[in-house]
């Protein structure tokens, strides 16, 4: 052992020149023609909220495509690494046309609500994919993607509502063939084909889940939002001041938490068993099954199941909460809903009110005018103490934080 | 001092500097040029100013001096307790520092964020006052950034430098060149943490392994300069349990560092350096640490939480000692001689080395009583030696893995801890507007470290290896911090994360290009 010879595989030396820019040009032209592939398929195939008009996705099932394939393409990678390597040591091409020679340069970023792909250098903040692709578009005409942002929000891609639809250079494989292998367009192809059968809420679960450590860590990180405006809620219980704004961020991310939870279950294991009844490339189906864990193996794991009843009292009590605050703020609705919106929150009421009672909180009044000293009053001080109370009992239960 | 001339070394300019530099080159031809360099800065850098006290910016900076005491007599001569670490100097009395000229020693500065997190301690302490001529700042390399230097309350800093305008890749190039210094002279443990006693080997290396392997996991690696390298990983099972009796009410003694790093010196000669540092918590509710003897030798400084942690470290890093030298008992009389360090204090006194770097962290340690303890430690272990040869001991296999692979895990370690440290950073908003983190030093605990290893299915004992490995190459730092606890404790542990902007911008490039080992 004394006397080892010293290999040479160290940082610096690991490192290429100019390397980043074209995996980052392959990833784009690659993720481009697995959403063409998917935007133009003619099969049958649900469309769901994420894909407002047809062959379209909202953001954020586009940013978890992006996910999706950063992951895949990187575990493909992976197989490959040590030939790229000595390829690169021996200074030799020869069979380089059955090599995967990039990974997808792509970070895992953290967005408002949990992962996504883009870039992060600690010299500036996280830079989204939607960002990057949408400022390509605009900077260099990118014709891979087609990103609108919604109106109320013209500069901001990463806004819920943009919409994405496939750009038109990605109609074939030709534009591929220029600067990606032979097994990276093989391996691309199949991706296509395996995918394109999804519907937006299924790419969504897709590439929002992964293995139950990360899942669980999803729901957390959902929780602690969801407990940052849970304290404003408090703090305004205590000041009577309008809590209306807290109470939906809070509702916001407490449905979160309970979704990746418990609501995606079903979404994800109907993606993964399509995904991999299609796919027939060996290699990329060896890293589906590596990234991708079995629906089982994840929703049913002791992290994640002991955050179900938490996020889902979370979500309830949210719910509650804000609908509270309307009425608060409304006290016209309170007993007559006549407006669209009094409509809207009488009825998450009644949604909210047996969700409550099924996680064991009966204390709360069961109807919105019970809440109230008098029609046009003030919260009863009695349901503010319980409400607190409640709120409080939520804000101090995360499994594993 | 800072007029240029139009010498040109590495593609940048050296300061001026006097007939002696010149003399210095040709007469020590046969030292690397970065070694000369360093210390024509340092020495230059003292005679102007004339310092008093020198405080060194942890960690390179403080190897560095280490390092060049070793081999130059006149920085040599510089008394040990008038050097102090910059971690230490927010534990210190200021009157230590106060009317005092002070010279401030870093090796390199992109940002200068560490330089002025110093001088606003000093200046929030009352030590640093504007155009106070008594404090003045040295720092040998200076990235382009910097050029124009960092303005600090109406001075310019540094006062002193060597290089600067550095581009990235020149700026990158002097610090692989400071690194290579260092592993050159031992390592970068000649920080001021470690204590060590040295062992000359006369017989075979493979025994000498093999006695440190009785119970213990050994690695064996081979540093960048081609030195020996031994990691000697203690599990958390019997008989390597630390005396938790003996520490503060809470201290965590398990998944912390624990081992022993063997460093070759040249010719045959080893460095035994223990390391353990157990987790303290922040508030310590009895008077520690109670045992007189103890008192003794740590002093006064062990009354702050930091200082706790340090004391209650070298206190493990004794009974590691102890391991290892029963350990190495075993091995015939002959195979082997084992030289103690000396009393610094007691001019006649036995021994080849001092352990004087040691005040630097341990500004009131007791060196006379240190020096008995590790004789003490010694003269044992030789006693169970003789009744431990008469035992035959099977002897323990355990999987080889070279150097190679060992330094190809050591950069996925690294990879993947700077991407869990970058998720934390990210998720919970520790970054400013301009995305640098809010919160430094921020790292991974041991234990944490060692899971993210478990998970690229590495054994422990590689993974300690691999923190040596890392922290020889100077791409991961250590902190001795503050860290939470879920259930509102507050702990002094050890952290660990990539060394700096270079570092970390190098392992985000490198995971960008190759991916990360496994999907996280």
């Amino acid at each position: 052992m004394r006397g080892d010879v010293t290999v040479d595989f160290e940082l610096y030396q690991g490192l290429r020149s100019g390397r980043e820019g074209s995996s980052f040009e392959r990833t784009f032209r690659a993720l481009g023609f697995l959403f063409h592939g998917w935007s133009t398929f003619h099969g049958k195939r649900k469309q769901t909220f994420e894909e407002p008009e047809q062959g379209c996705l909202r953001a954020i099932a586009f940013d978890k495509l992006g996910m999706l394939f950063t992951q895949v393409w990187r575990e493909v990678f992976r197989a490959y690494e040590p030939r790229v390597r000595e390829m690169l040591e021996s200074r030799s091409l020869g069979d380089v046309k059955n090599l995967v020679l990039f990974s997808s340069p792509l970070d895992e970023v953290i967005g408002k609500h949990g992962r996504g792909s883009g870039l992060y250098d600690a010299k500036s903040p996280p830079v989204y994919l939607l960002e990057i692709l949408y400022n390509l578009q605009i900077d260099q005409g990118m014709p891979y993607f087609d990103i609108r942002p919604p109106g109320k929000a013209p500069d901001r891609p990463t806004h819920h509502e943009t919409i994405i639809s496939a750009g038109r250079e990605c109609e074939d494989v030709q534009h591929l063939s220029d600067s990606f292998t032979d097994r990276e367009i093989d391996i691309l192809k199949d991706f296509r084909n395996s995918v394109r059968h999804l519907d937006g809420s299924q790419i969504r679960a897709l590439g929002t889940h992964r293995g139950p450590e990360q899942t669980a860590d999803d729901v957390r990180w959902e929780l602690r939002k969801a407990r940052v405006f849970c304290d404003r809620v408090i703090d305004c219980l205590k000041q009577e001041t309008c809590f209306l704004d807290s109470s939906r961020q809070m509702a916001e991310y407490a449905r979160e938490a309970y979704w990746k939870s418990h609501g995606n279950e079903e979404d994800y294991k109907t993606a993964r068993d399509a995904v991999l009844s299609e796919v027939q490339d060996g290699e990329l189906r060896t890293a589906i099954l590596t990234i991708q864990r079995p629906a089982d193996d994840i929703w049913s794991a002791k992290p994640v199941q002991d955050l179900v009843p938490v996020s889902r009292k979370a979500w309830a009590v949210s719910r509650y909460v804000q609908c509270g605050a309307f009425f608060r703020k409304n006290p016209s609705q309170r007993v007559r809903q006549v407006s669209r919106t009094g409509k809207h929150f009488k009825h998450q009421w009644e949604e909210c009110y047996p969700d409550l009672t099924a996680c064991g909180i009966s204390v709360l009044p069961q109807r919105p005018p019970d809440l109230f000293d008098s029609p046009a009053g003030h919260i009863r001080q009695e349901v503010l103490d319980r409400v607190a109370e409640v709120l409080n009992e939520v804000r101090l239960e995360i499994p594993g934080d | 001092m800072n007029r240029a001339v139009p010498e040109t070394v590495l593609g940048v300019r050296l300061i001026e500097g006097n007939h002696e530099r010149h003399t210095d080159l040709a007469f020590e031809s046969s030292i690397p040029l970065i070694d000369r360099q360093l210390r024509m800065f340092l020495r230059q850098s003292m005679e102007q100013h004339r310092p008093e006290l020198m405080i060194v910016v942890e960690r390179k900076g403080t190897a560095i001096l280490r390092a060049l005491r070793e081999s130059d007599d006149r920085l040599s001569k510089w008394p040990s307790h008038d050097i102090v670490s910059s971690n230490e100097v927010e534990r210190l009395p200021c009157d230590l520092f106060r009317n005092k000229r002070i010279l401030i020693f870093d090796d390199m500065m992109k940002r200068g964020i560490h330089i002025r997190k110093l001088l606003e301690l000093l200046r929030g302490r009352g030590i640093w006052k504007p155009n106070d001529e008594r404090i003045r700042v040295a720092v040998f390399a200076l990235h382009e950034i910097s050029s124009k230097g960092l303005p600090f309350h109406g001075e310019t800093i540094p006062h002193f430098w060597f290089y600067r305008d550095l581009t990235q890749s020149a700026y990158q190039s002097a610090r692989i060149q400071i690194v290579k210094m260092l592993q050159r002279a031992g390592s970068l443990l000649l920080d001021t943490e470690h204590l060590e006693v040295r062992a000359k080997l006369h017989g075979s290396f493979n025994r000498f392994v093999d006695a440190l392997r009785r119970k213990a996991d050994v690695i064996v690696f081979t540093s960048s300069d081609n030195r020996t390298n031994v990691t000697v990983f203690y599990p958390d099972r019997a008989p390597y349990v630390l005396p938790s009796h003996r520490f503060p009410r809470g201290t965590v003694c398990e998944r912390i560092v624990k081992k022993c790093r063997i460093v070759e010196r040249g010719d045959s000669e080893f460095a035994i350096i223990p390391i353990a540092f157990p987790a303290v918590e922040k508030v310590c509710e009895t008077d520690w640490p109670s045992d007189p003897q103890d008192v003794d030798l740590l002093g006064r400084s062990v009354k702050t939480p930091v200082g706790r942690f340090y004391g209650v470290g070298l206190l493990a890093a004794l009974e590691v000692l102890r391991w290892v030298l029963r350990d190495l008992a075993i091995l015939d009389e002959g195979e082997y001689t084992l030289s103690l360090p000396r009393n610094p204090e007691e001019p006649n006194s036995l021994g080849g080395y001092c352990l004087d770097h040691l005040y630097a962290v341990y500004p009131t340690l007791n060196m006379g009583e240190l020096v008995r303890r590790i004789s003490t430690i010694a003269k044992a272990a030789r006693s169970d030696g003789r009744l431990l040869r008469s035992i035959k001991f099977p002897r323990r296999r355990q999987a080889l893995c070279g150097t190679g692979e060992l330094r190809k895990w050591a950069v996925h370690l690294l990879q993947v801890m700077r991407h869990v440290l970058d998720q934390r950073i990210m998720s919970h908003d520790l970054y400013d507007s301009s995305g640098r983190c809010l919160k430094h030093p921020f790292g991974l605990r041991a234990r944490e470290i060692f899971a993210i290893g478990r998970r690229l299915r590495l054994e422990d004992a590689v993974i300690s290896a691999l923190f040596d490995i890392l922290i020889d190459e100077a791409n991961i730092v250590t902190h001795s911090g503050e860290v939470e606890e879920g259930n509102n404790i507050s702990r002094i542990a050890r952290t660990f994360e990539p060394d700096g902007e270079v570092v970390s911008e190098a392992v985000r490039r490198y995971s960008r290009q190759w991916g990360l080992p496994i999907a996280w």
